[in-house]
């Protein structure tokens, strides 16, 4: 009973350890809230955080802001819930965001920018202009349109980062026009 | 009956490893982070200027673009910290932001909340009082942690203008009381 019980403890301890890594550097999305393509967690850089989510926050979006400064949002997929592609391209459009500043930025499937000398990885307010706007996420460069290169980003996300948001950002995620994420076509097939 | 016991060790060392892995991860990861800061860009004393990101330059997950960072690692055991922070002329926004050992951002301050173009941030031990003086005093939760300074910059950005203001920022030790 005695070397069952040492047994048991040993498995019990590794077996905790390694679900608690693959909880947070496995494939898991941050849970939160859900608005079409963009997610958001509202514990995101607050000191309640639970462990998991802080553990998850810390790997993914380490330094992040708290609600009352930035509010990020992040879409893995299109509109349809398809996986984002670096060999497709998206149309990504919208109106001007409930926020003091705004900006949207291409993060390769490692969570950093994208390795492919097309220094395209992020467009703002102030770039795509307050009014309706839309840019062009895609391998290919695109002169007619304001452009985010996917090129050598794997399964990319875009983020949303809202600075100084409206309260009603903080307090209505869910309800916010957030931008469309419409898939274009593929080049390598899907 | 006999794996009763055997199931209830195995289910009580699952969820206490569990939980001391999960919580002990963002510690782990905010060491490595704060090693890799140590050693970027330049800076003078515990400061460090970052360099605009780009995509050979990263060290943090999720960085923008659209931010010039400036860092301060602190160690509340040498002594309280005397915090300046610049705020953008052009009216970019721009904020300080304080994280714990754990990656915890328990403070924050920015520029609309201050109609000054700088400000003075007294950062001290949770069971210490701020030395007078500054505009604002903020107790640490853990002695050592993070301090960020963030400012936009974009397209209509004067970027050497940006760059030169935001070397103000500092991070002082102070002498204990």
């Amino acid at each position: 009973m005695v070397v069952r019980s040492l047994i048991a403890a040993v498995a019990g301890v590794f077996a905790g350890a390694a679900c608690s890594i693959f909880l947070v550097f496995g494939p898991l999305e941050l849970g939160g809230i859900s608005n079409g393509p963009w997610r958001s967690n509202a514990h995101i850089g607050a000191s309640d955080a639970g462990p998991v989510v802080r553990a998850i926050v810390a790997r993914r979006g380490l330094l992040a802001l708290n609600r009352s400064e930035t509010v990020y949002f992040i879409a893995w997929t299109d509109d349809t819930g398809r996986r984002l592609r670096e060999h497709c391209s998206y149309e990504i459009s919208g109106g001007d965001m409930p926020a003091r500043w705004w900006s949207l930025t291409l993060y390769a499937e490692d969570d950093f920018l994208a390795v492919n000398g097309d220094e395209a990885h992020a467009l703002s307010r102030t770039d795509l202009g307050a009014d309706g706007w839309s840019l062009i996420a895609g391998p290919a460069r695109s002169d007619d349109e304001a452009w985010l290169s996917t090129r050598n980003s794997g399964a990319f996300s875009v983020t949303l980062r809202l600075y100084h948001p409206d309260a009603r950002v903080p307090d209505a995620p869910e309800t916010l026009a957030l931008p469309s994420v419409r898939r274009l076509g593929c080049g390598g097939g899907d | 009956m006999r794996w009763l016991l055997p199931l209830s060790v195995f289910l009580a060392a699952f969820a206490a490893s569990g939980w001391v892995t999960l919580n002990a991860i963002p510690g782990v990861i905010m060491a490595r982070a704060m090693d890799r800061i140590a050693g970027l860009g330049e800076g003078t004393g515990d400061v460090r200027h970052a360099p605009r990101l780009r995509e050979d330059n990263q060290t943090i997950v999720r960085a923008s673009p659209d931010i010039l960072y400036s860092v301060c690692i602190y160690d509340l055991a040498d002594g309280p910290r005397r915090v300046t922070a610049p705020w953008p002329a052009d009216g970019s926004y721009a904020s300080v932001s304080f994280y714990d050992a754990s990656t915890n951002n328990f403070a924050v301050t920015s520029d609309r909340d201050w109609g000054v173009s700088s400000v003075t941030i007294d950062l001290v031990a949770a069971d210490e009082g701020g030395a007078g003086g500054a505009d604002l005093t903020i107790a640490s939760p853990t002695a050592r942690g993070l301090i960020l300074y963030r400012r936009v910059i974009d397209s209509g950005t004067d970027l050497d203008a940006a760059d030169a203001e935001r070397r103000d920022f500092t991070c002082a030790r102070r002498s204990a009381r």
